[in-house]
C-alpha cells in the first residue's frame, strides 16, 4: 500500500515538472523510484518512460485545447531526433560513455548560457508572425516566427544521437532547440516538447515491456498521480511569464549539465 | 484538432481502465494489453495527425508526419 502511495506521489511531482517545463521528468522519477522504492534501475527506467507517456498524453490533450503546440516544428524535430536516437543504439556499446557524458554536459551548459542571453520574443498583438498563440498570463494573442529551422533540424539530429547513446534527454534537448535556436516562445516550446517526449518515450517503453522490466501496478499509480500533477503544472504555467519558465529551465539545464560532467570525471 | 484530443483521451483512459482491470482480476495478459494501448497512443496520434494534415491539403507536412509514423512503426516491429 505504501509502495502505491509513493508511486502516486512520484507521478504527481514529476508531472508538475513535465507540464511546466516540457521535460519528460525522468530526472525526477528514476532516482525517486530507486531510492524510495528500492526497485532495480532497469525497472525504474521502464516505469519512468511509461509515466512520461502518461504525462505527455495528458499535457498534450490540454495544450491542444489551447492551440499552443507548434506541430510543424515538433514533427520535423521529432523526426530527426527519433531517427538519430534509434541509430545511436547501434553505436552505444562501442563508444566511451564517460567522454559522451562530458560532451553532453558541456552541450547542456552551452545551451543554458545561450538561452539565458537570448531575449524572449516580444509579445505582438497583431498576426504579423507566421504562428500565434493566446498567452493566458498576458491575456493577449502572441505572434512569432520560427527562425533557423534547418539549423534546428541538424542540431536536433546531433542531440538525438547523443541522447540515444546516453538514454536521456528528451525535453532537456528539445526545449533549448525550440526556444534558443528557433526563437519560439518558452510556453510554446515546452508544450511542443511535451508532445514530442511522449512519442519518443512510447517507442522506448516497448523495448522494456518486451524484456519484462515494466511494473504495471507502479505505472497505474504514477499515471493516476500524473492526472492531478499535469493540471497543477499547467496552472503554474498559466500564471507565470515566459521569462520565469525560461529561468527555471536554465537553472535545471545547469544542474543536469554539471551533474553529467561530474559523473564523467568520476 | 478535436479528433486528436479524442485519440489521446481514449488511448490514455482506456489503457488505465484495462490495466486496473488486469491488476484487480489478476490477469497479467490484460495488464500487458493495457500497457500496449498506452504506448501505442502517441504512435496513433502521429498517424491521425498525418491524416488531418493530408485532408487539409498540407501534403508536405503530412509526408513528414507519415515518415515519423513509419520510423516509429519500423522501430516497433524490429523491437
Amino acid at each position: 500500500m505504501i509502495e502505491q502511495a509513493l508511486a502516486l506521489c512520484i507521478g504527481f511531482v514529476s508531472s508538475i515538472a513535465g507540464a511546466y517545463l516540457g521535460i519528460g521528468g525522468g530526472i525526477i522519477i528514476v532516482p525517486a523510484l530507486v531510492m524510495l522504492l528500492g526497485i532495480q534501475m532497469h525497472s525504474a527506467v521502464a516505469v519512468s518512460l511509461a509515466t512520461i507517456v502518461s504525462t505527455s498524453t495528458l499535457v498534450t490533450m490540454r495544450n491542444l485545447k489551447k492551440g499552443i503546440i507548434n506541430f510543424d516544428m515538433g514533427i520535423k524535430l521529432e523526426l530527426t531526433t527519433a531517427l538519430f536516437a534509434i541509430l545511436a543504439g547501434f553505436f552505444a556499446i562501442h563508444v566511451n560513455q564517460a567522454l559522451l557524458k562530458a560532451i553532453f554536459g558541456a552541450f547542456l551548459l552551452l545551451f543554458a548560457i545561450f538561452m539565458y542571453l537570448k531575449p524572449e520574443p516580444k509579445a505582438v498583438e497583431s498576426d504579423s508572425g507566421a504562428f500565434s498563440y493566446y498567452d493566458e498570463f498576458l491575456a493577449k494573442r502572441v505572434s512569432y516566427d520560427v527562425k533557423h529551422p534547418t539549423a534546428a533540424v541538424i542540431i536536433s539530429s546531433f542531440a538525438g544521437f547523443l541522447s540515444g547513446m546516453l538514454g536521456i534527454g528528451g525535453g532537456i534537448v528539445k526545449v533549448p532547440i525550440l526556444n534558443g535556436i528557433c526563437g519560439i516562445p518558452m510556453k510554446v516550446a515546452s508544450a511542443t516538447s511535451s508532445m514530442m517526449v511522449g512519442i519518443t518515450a512510447a517507442s522506448a517503453s516497448l523495448i522494456y515491456l518486451k524484456y519484462g522490466y515494466q511494473k504495471p501496478t507502479l505505472v497505474l499509480f504514477t499515471s493516476i498521480g500524473a492526472i492531478a500533477g499535469s493540471g497543477v503544472g499547467l496552472f503554474f504555467s498559466k500564471k507565470t511569464r515566459n521569462e520565469t519558465v525560461k529561468l527555471v529551465f536554465v537553472l535545471m539545464l545547469v544542474a543536469v549539465g554539471v551533474e553529467m560532467i561530474i559523473k564523467a570525471v568520476k | 484538432m478535436r479528433v486528436l484530443i479524442y485519440v489521446l483521451a481514449f488511448g490514455f483512459y482506456s489503457s488505465l481502465g484495462i490495466m486496473a482491470a488486469g491488476i484487480f482480476l489478476h490477469l497479467p495478459s490484460l495488464t500487458h494489453a493495457g500497457l500496449i494501448v498506452l504506448f501505442s497512443t502517441p504512435i496513433a496520434f502521429v498517424f491521425v495527425l498525418c491524416v488531418i494534415e493530408f485532408m487539409a491539403g498540407r501534403v508536405q507536412k503530412a509526408l513528414v508526419a507519415f515518415l515519423l509514423f513509419l520510423i516509429l512503426l519500423v522501430n516497433l516491429i524490429f523491437q
